[in-house]
């Protein structure tokens, strides 16, 4: 698991793969803006939670994108759960 | 799927435009699904022979078509029929299943020369540029007569100046009418009766069973007397049913040659001899608009000629004739006794869904125990069209039970302001899986570019998205094929997601939903569907657990007793059925399907090499 990794790092990889999702540039992907209202469905929500599970090497649950549901709210709360998966006794609890 | 109509599939196959945004032109037939009956070709043609039950043999493709005049044209080889005068085939045009464009059958006679073909309009509001998703789909329908033959089917959009005069719809239906055990039916289909023979029902029904639309109808009958009692007596009865299911299931009814009577009577007629010498008895009568085929009501015509005992008399021809605004009478003529409608008391269900729960509906339609307690009506969740909000607004303010299938876009619904205070609403579960398609459009990202070419009239209608993908990453064909079937490890090929974590998550939302609903179809899935085909497409489940989904609904709106839906329905299901990437299904458990497993598609049998291979050459 990279335990340094940084929030802006976990936005902008949230940002490009939204916009290969939807074949968009990244510049067109607010990082404000709800998954909803930028063309997510359930569907594709899975799939960019399945893949930064890929890369963040942590289980994630499929509902927390409903708690966090923009890529800033989304990436400050994996990287919360990085810093505590990685922190003596920590889990990853998705 | 109904055994007697295509029904509202769930797939909507369609074709590709040829070029261009001004098509003219398009090759049907390999685009048309089949249903049950006939046997179809590899090259898409289809043959059903005479003895098989009349029906739907083909049916789609759910055009999207421009503004203008059409013309449907068809090669047909048609055999010797056993009602020389009577139509063997009948091709219906129609909208989003429920605006009837246009019917017209065809004698053996009529198709001597092998080809066939009818004239339609594209209004605006159907059109591919109105506000409304105008689906076009053509029906051909069996009519047990003769064996039949379709080997081409062709659609051509018609030059301006090429504007042929409007054909009225017309049903022939002598020989789609059952002969009970009086009369005699001759080789040209007309039925005699003797004047001695006991009296009662002579001819019911209408077989496929025809549903119309809103409106005036003539039912015009022609025959002829021989010996009759006295002059000026009534000899024949003629009843005009409707939401008449009056083909019984039971097989003492069946061998009794007797209908079923659970309709509401729309017109009844006593006719003497002399007015059937005199010409064409006319008996006009109304579909009103709650019981129509565009207000998606199930409501089959049933036409019933009575034998009084008074004469010896044959029945020519019993034709239905829709009567436009212009030919309408203002007021029926006094000779008319038209019955008031018997309105049976059932319970008014409105479903609010996807195409899931069309299937349903036809199950309350089906299902005898069901069909007598509620009459339901669906309508779509993801917008009703314009033109069907008005229908759908009524039938929400009225209804006495809404059954909504549970998925995000009820919340969206735009008339859920119709809704009364207090209505009672019961909601059902979505029923899909994810895991067998994991790079299908509806689990994840889409192909774009194979959408922005053809939309709304797709080739593929599960689209791919890692094929999506892999288009842009590999350019040849075959390496791009060789790249898809190994798949490799996550995340070393773009796109690929992680299939197997897809199918935890998956197994962990049908646990949720059989705890939300208190049911068990998401454990049923997980039990069986590494064993057997339990689901056609990602979205569409097979009979089995759509016999679960309904037993559901049917406890939903209070009925315990034990129903299922029939193995049959899974004809109308599985058109199309998306096959499984070989090692998702491997890598799953999946037993059933491998490289060689067979896949329906079109009528086709294909395997998952030649569908994938052919989604790679079609798209580019």
């Amino acid at each position: 698991m990279p335990c340094d990794i940084t929030v802006a790092e976990i936005r902008s990889w949230c940002i490009n793969h939204i916009a290969t999702i939807l074949e968009r540039g990244a510049a067109e992907i607010d990082p404000d803006v709800k998954f909803a209202r930028l063309g997510l469905d359930s569907a594709t929500i899975i799939n960019l939670i399945i893949a930064a599970e890929e890369w963040l090497g942590i289980e994630i649950d499929p509902d927390t994108v409903y708690e966090y549901p923009s890529v800033n709210a989304l990436s400050e709360h994996l990287a919360s759960l990085i810093a505590r998966a990685a922190s003596p006794g920590g889990r990853s609890p998705g | 799927m109904p055994e007697d109509i295509a029904g509202e599939t769930l797939s909507r196959p369609v074709p590709a435009a040829e070029r261009g945004e001004h098509q003219s032109h398009w090759r049907l037939l390999g685009h048309l699904e089949n249903a049950a009956i006939g046997q179809r070709a590899p090259d898409g043609s289809i043959a059903v022979r005479r003895g098989e039950p009349a029906g739907c043999i083909l049916f789609g493709p759910y055009l999207h078509l421009p503004e203008g005049r059409y013309r449907l044209s068809f090669r047909c080889r048609s055999g010797a029929p056993r009602l020389a005068a009577q139509p063997v085939l009948g091709v219906d045009v129609i909208v989003l299943s429920r605006f009837q464009q246009i019917w017209r059958d065809f004698t053996a006679a009529e198709l001597d020369a092998g080809v066939g073909s009818l004239d339609f309009a594209v209004s605006p509001e159907h059109s591919i540029e109105g506000e409304n998703q105008g689906r076009f789909e053509f029906r051909f329908f069996h009519l047990g007569n003769a064996d039949l033959a379709i080997t081409a089917v062709e659609l051509e959009r018609l030059p301006p100046e090429q504007v042929p005069a409007a054909e009225p719809c017309l049903w022939r239906m002598l020989g789609r009418l059952q002969k009970s055990w009086l009369g005699r039916r001759s080789g040209d289909g007309s039925v005699s009766v003797r004047r001695f023979e006991a009296a009662g029902v002579l001819l019911y029904g209408g077989w496929p069973y025809l549903r119309l639309p809103g409106g005036r109808y003539r039912l015009i009958l022609r025959g002829r007397t021989r010996t009759r009692r006295r002059p000026g007596q009534v000899v024949l009865g003629v009843e005009v049913f409707l939401q008449s299911r009056w083909r019984s299931r039971r097989w003492l009814m069946r061998l009794a040659r007797r209908p079923e009577t659970n309709g509401e009577q729309q017109a009844w007629r006593e006719i003497t001899a002399e007015e059937i010498d005199a010409g064409p008895v006319a008996v006009d009568f109304t579909v009103p608009t709650e019981i129509a085929l565009e207000a998606g009501a199930d409501a089959p015509l049933d036409i019933r000629l009575h034998h009084l005992g008074n004469a010896t008399f044959r029945i020519e021809s019993v034709d239905l004739l829709r009567l436009d605004a212009d030919r309408m009478p203002a007021v029926p003529p006094p000779s008319l006794a038209s019955a008031a409608p018997r309105r049976p008391e059932r319970c008014r269900i409105v479903m609010i869904g996807n195409c899931q729960t069309e299937t349903l509906r036809q199950g309350f339609a089906r299902i005898d125990v069901l069909n007598k307690l509620f009459d339901v009506k669906y309508h779509f969740v993801h917008l009703p069209e314009k033109h069907l909000r008005e229908f759908a607004a009524k039938d929400i303010e009225t209804c006495d039970i809404l059954l909504v299938q549970d998925n995000r876009m009820w919340d969206e619904f735009p008339l859920r302001d119709c809704l009364r205070p207090g209505a009672d609403v019961r909601k059902f579960p979505l029923i899909r899986f994810a895991s067998l398609w994991p790079f299908d459009a509806w689990n994840g990202p889409g192909d774009r570019q194979a959408h922005d070419r053809e939309a709304p009239n797709l080739t593929f209608p599960y689209l791919d998205g890692l094929l999506g993908r892999l288009r842009q990453e590999i350019p040849d064909k075959n390496a791009r094929f060789d790249a898809y079937r190994a798949l490799g490890l996550p995340g070393s090929l773009p796109g690929v997601i992680n299939y197997r974590r897809l199918h935890q998550i998956e197994h962990r939302r049908l646990a949720d939903m059989d705890k939300q609903f208190g049911i068990s179809i998401g454990s049923f899935i997980l039990e069986n569907f590494q064993n057997r085909r339990i689901f056609h497409t990602t979205v569409q489940p097979n009979w089995e657990v759509f016999s679960l989904l309904m037993k559901f609904v049917a406890k939903l709106v209070g009925v315990s007793e034990p129903i299922s839906l029939s193995k049959g329905i899974d004809a109308g299901l599985r058109n199309p059925q998306v096959p499984i990437h070989p090692k998702v299904a491997r890598d799953l458990g999946v037993k059933w399907a491998d490289e060689n497993t067979r896949y329906l598609d079109h009528g086709r049998q294909i395997t998952w090499e030649r569908y994938i291979r052919s989604y790679i050459d079609h798209y580019g």
